[in-house]
């Protein structure tokens, strides 16, 4: 019963930490403005923008993002 | 045929004239015009000024300080070594820095190594600042913009194409207690008419920019990026902006006097 207790636990935290991770909003990479795909524009840059933001939030310098842009962006 | 060539020799003729106009009214599209021929009207553009330091005495450059020394002041690099030696490179040659994203998803560097660390880091600034300028909002839902503006959408199949580019720069020097520190400049945000071109570069559009001719949507957005750019400087790729700025002023007064700024810092 214990075993199962534990077992229980460690799956409630893995669903909550996944789903939590999932909740993250992340940039708009399918951004189309009237027929125009401007995501894929901005996706040509995606390798220098996650090292970049793996920079800011490594050092919590992320004032003007309302999430950890990294995360939110590697998702 | 000769009609077809006729007309062809005026707009060269018109072209030319214009953007001599443009280049010499004193104003930053004609700064901007006047360095990039013409072209990549878009982007991040650092300009530098007229070098106003006095003559340097017993220049010399300490590696483990990072800064650049003469007898009378010491100027600590407000970025790497790496970064300082990129940056002074290109202006041993030229006045100015650019990078701009084209519309196909390319980069004009205008003299800048590409891969380099100081291009990289000038994209950065241009697609984050370019997002709200022109309102895509591909940023938009990890950004927070200042009071929680809603940029206005730019229609990029409109008749009339537009670029905007964001002008860095140092407004001066002083020495206080022995550093020499950089004035900030005020940050530019302009915008210009353009006609791209079929390898998804743009051009300025001449007869456009003589007509004044502007867009609603950049104009107000642009508004609110200068209204809050202490807000917007917060950003770390918007700050390295204004420090790459410094660096190419310092870089242009050492090259004025006589000093080889390509090899002057060695990473």
């Amino acid at each position: 019963m214990q075993r199962l207790s534990a077992f229980s636990v460690c799956l409630l935290l893995v669903t909550s930490t996944l789903s939590s991770a999932q909740q993250l909003p992340t940039v708009n990479k399918d951004l189309v403005v009237r027929g125009v795909p401007i995501g894929q524009v901005f996706e040509k840059f995606r390798p220098q923008l996650a090292a970049y933001f793996r920079e800011i939030e490594a050092e919590g310098d992320y004032p003007n993002y309302s999430v950890p842009p990294a995360k939110a962006f590697e998702q | 045929m000769l009609r077809i060539l006729g007309s062809l020799a005026s707009a060269i003729a018109f072209s030319a004239t214009t953007f001599t106009a443009i280049a010499q009214d004193g104003g930053t599209a004609g700064a901007v015009a006047a360095a990039t021929g013409g072209s990549a009207p878009g982007g991040i553009f650092l300009r530098t000024r007229s070098p106003t330091l006095p003559l340097l005495k017993n220049l010399r450059f300490d590696p483990l300080a990072r800064a650049v020394s003469t007898d009378d002041w010491t100027y600590i690099l407000p970025v790497s070594s790496a970064k300082a030696a990129e940056i002074m490179k290109v202006v041993a040659n030229q006045d100015f820095l650019a990078a701009d994203v084209s519309t196909v998803g390319d980069a004009a560097l205008f003299g800048l190594p590409r891969n380099g660390e100081v291009a990289d880091r000038m994209l950065i600034a241009d697609l984050i600042l370019g997002d709200i300028a022109k309102g895509y909002g591909y940023f938009a839902p990890i950004y927070k913009t200042a009071e929680g503006y809603k940029p206005r959408q730019y229609n990029p199949t409109g008749r009339q194409q537009f670029a905007v580019f964001f002008v860095f720069a140092s407004q001066g020097w002083q020495v206080d207690g022995g550093r020499l520190v950089s004035k900030v400049e005020k940050l530019e945000v302009v915008q210009t008419p353009t006609i791209r071109q079929p390898d998804g570069t743009r051009r300025f559009d001449f007869d456009a920019l003589k007509r004044n001719i502007q867009d609603d949507a950049i104009a107000e957005n642009a508004k609110h990026i200068l209204a809050h750019e202490d807000y917007y400087r917060r950003e770390r790729a918007v700050r390295d902006m204004q420090s790459f700025a410094d660096v190419a002023q310092l870089a242009r007064e050492l090259r004025q006097q006589s000093v080889n700024v390509a090899t002057l810092i060695s990473p």
